[in-house]
């Protein structure tokens, strides 16, 4: 059953690819090179974006886990020197780091929204709607990315342009 | 000799006998995922508001951060629920990712083992880094 299932999913994914490669040459033959791009650069998303969901929720739980500890021993570091644990705060919100800041708070936001959506499918909503749910993680990662851009890129141009932290 | 008593129907409710079934299963461990996750978007968003987002321009401080949670105690809890939550989601699900990747069949139990030890490590450790802003006594 098992070997059953594996080869129905493998030529499903065949086919599909075979689908996405045949619209992206009959793309580049139009000239329309950018459009070839994105069609093959968002197959995955558009034929399976159960898979890309899935991928990216376990890529970003790794990555907030790895943060978690750096973040743990960047605090620990204030049972040593109070003046040199004042000193990194000082680097940390300099703009690379409030850049990271924002990315890392894209990032969490993908996971939770994700997360509720993984939610919902084991109590059994929304599963028809697969394609149209990662939609709405999409979104809604979208929409904090830009309110929260809206927080944090102001002030990090300011530091870019005065120097300072 | 008493007759043998057959055991009472329960139509859908685990009977003695079939309880072992459930044991080990990993149910407990889908629930905490699914209940702590949720439990997280709250205490994460909390902290991003009351921690990062409420002073974005403010100079940390050893100073700063003392007077902040020891002013606030729901910020102390906040921080405190959040780091066990935290570490115990994201090392659930660094076992769900090993356990899929089938590294190492047969050792589910060691693998869990050895998260818990290391949750409970970084959790000592993260009571340790938070000592200094809870002692705090002036420059």
């Amino acid at each position: 059953m098992r070997k059953e299932v594996e080869s129905l999913l493998d030529s499903t994914v065949e086919k599909a690819e075979k689908t996405v490669d045949r619209a992206a040459d009959m793309a580049e033959r139009e000239g329309l090179r950018l459009v070839a791009f994105g069609k093959r650069f968002l197959a995955p998303a558009r034929q399976q974006p159960g898979l890309l969901a899935h991928v990216l929720h376990r890529a970003t739980g790794v990555f907030i886990l790895l943060y978690l500890f750096i973040h743990i021993a960047t605090v620990a570091n204030a049972n040593f020197d109070h003046r040199s644990f004042d000193e990194l705060m000082r680097i940390l919100v300099s703009p690379p780091f409030l850049l990271f800041s924002w990315v890392l708070f894209v990032v969490i936001v993908y996971h939770a929204a994700n997360g509720i959506r993984i939610t919902l499918f084991d109590a059994g909503v929304g599963t028809a709607r697969q394609k149209g749910l990662f939609l709405g993680v999409a979104s809604v990662t979208l929409l904090f990315a830009m309110w929260s851009g809206y927080q944090f890129l102001p002030l990090i141009f300011e530091r870019l342009r005065s120097g300072g932290p | 000799m008493a007759a043998e008593i057959p055991p009472r129907k329960t139509y859908g409710q685990p009977t003695p006998e079939d309880r072992h079934l459930h044991r080990g299963s990993g149910a407990a461990a889908w629930l905490f995922q699914r209940v702590s996750g949720i439990a997280l978007i709250g205490l994460v968003g909390l902290h991003f508001w009351l921690v990062h987002f409420a002073d974005l321009e403010g100079a940390w401080s050893v100073k700063a951060i003392a007077d902040m949670h020891i002013k606030q105690l729901s910020i102390l809890a906040v921080d405190y629920a959040l780091l066990g939550f935290a570490l115990a989601h994201g090392l659930s699900g660094v076992r769900n990712i090993l356990v899929d990747m089938k590294l190492w069949p047969g050792g589910e139990r060691t693998i869990r083992d050895a998260l818990s030890a290391v949750g409970i490590a970084t959790f000592v450790y993260g009571t340790f880094a938070f000592w200094p802003f809870l002692t705090y006594a002036g420059p």
